[in-house]
């Protein structure tokens, strides 16, 4: 109960950031917003922590809440262009890249 | 009032995926319940992303905190980081495929 109630307040502070910063429609925005995420999650996935409620609000909680799949997918579908597979597959490698420079420099 | 439902719908969003994702991990090796969270979230806001009303934004919220990025992208890291390439593409493609699917199916349905 305590680690669900961590995820949700976590979930919609997260989400709360999300809205003020991309505007609707805003695909630099949401790029930015969903890589921010992942370095949030691989910071603390990739280092120790002794607190797992801590663990629990920022990577399910706070990280999820910042990113989301759904606005990226509607995106997707709303536009019929080489471009939009582009961007997502481009999020997928900035986030790897991303994940990858993180992890040796986090490590206890 | 449009912040306050976004903002509840959040807070039920994030618990949500997390009850989905840890039930499948429990006896699953794919995140199934992230690729669940993320098809079926798509779905719904591709009903509902013209939508002006109080409820369409506490939806637009529970959509966006019940799908997420972050699990996805610390999920194909460490499939890569493990070598396990078939569950790293079948991810990737799973997650993308069904995903704009969906979200063309709720657009379609509600005539955008």
């Amino acid at each position: 109960m305590k680690k669900l109630l961590a995820v949700a307040v976590a979930g919609a502070l997260g989400s709360l950031v999300r809205y003020l910063t991309v505007p609707k429609g805003d695909e630099i925005a949401l790029f930015a917003v969903n890589i921010a995420g992942v370095v949030v999650a691989g910071l603390v996935a990739f280092r120790f922590t002794k607190s797992e409620l801590l663990r629990i609000a920022l990577i399910p909680g706070f990280a999820g809440g910042l990113t989301t799949f759904s606005s990226v997918a509607v995106l997707h579908a709303q536009q019929n262009s080489i471009k939009v597979i582009i961007y997502f597959y481009l999020m997928i490698l900035v986030s790897l890249i991303a994940l990858h420079l993180i992890k040796p420099r986090v490590k206890p | 009032m449009r912040l306050g439902a976004f903002l509840i719908g959040a807070f039920i969003g994030a618990p949500t995926r997390y009850v989905i994702d840890q039930y499948f991990r429990n006896y699953m090796k794919f995140p199934t319940g992230i690729l669940i969270v993320n098809v079926a979230g798509s779905f719904l806001l591709g009903l509902l992303i013209d939508s002006q009303t109080d409820l369409a934004f506490g939806l637009m919220g529970f959509c966006g905190a019940l799908t997420t990025w972050s699990a996805l992208a610390l999920d194909l890291f460490n499939e890569l980081d493990s070598k396990e390439w078939k569950r790293f593409a079948v991810n990737i493609l799973s997650n993308y495929t069904l995903g704009v699917l969906a979200a063309l199916t709720g657009l379609w349905l509600t005539g955008n």
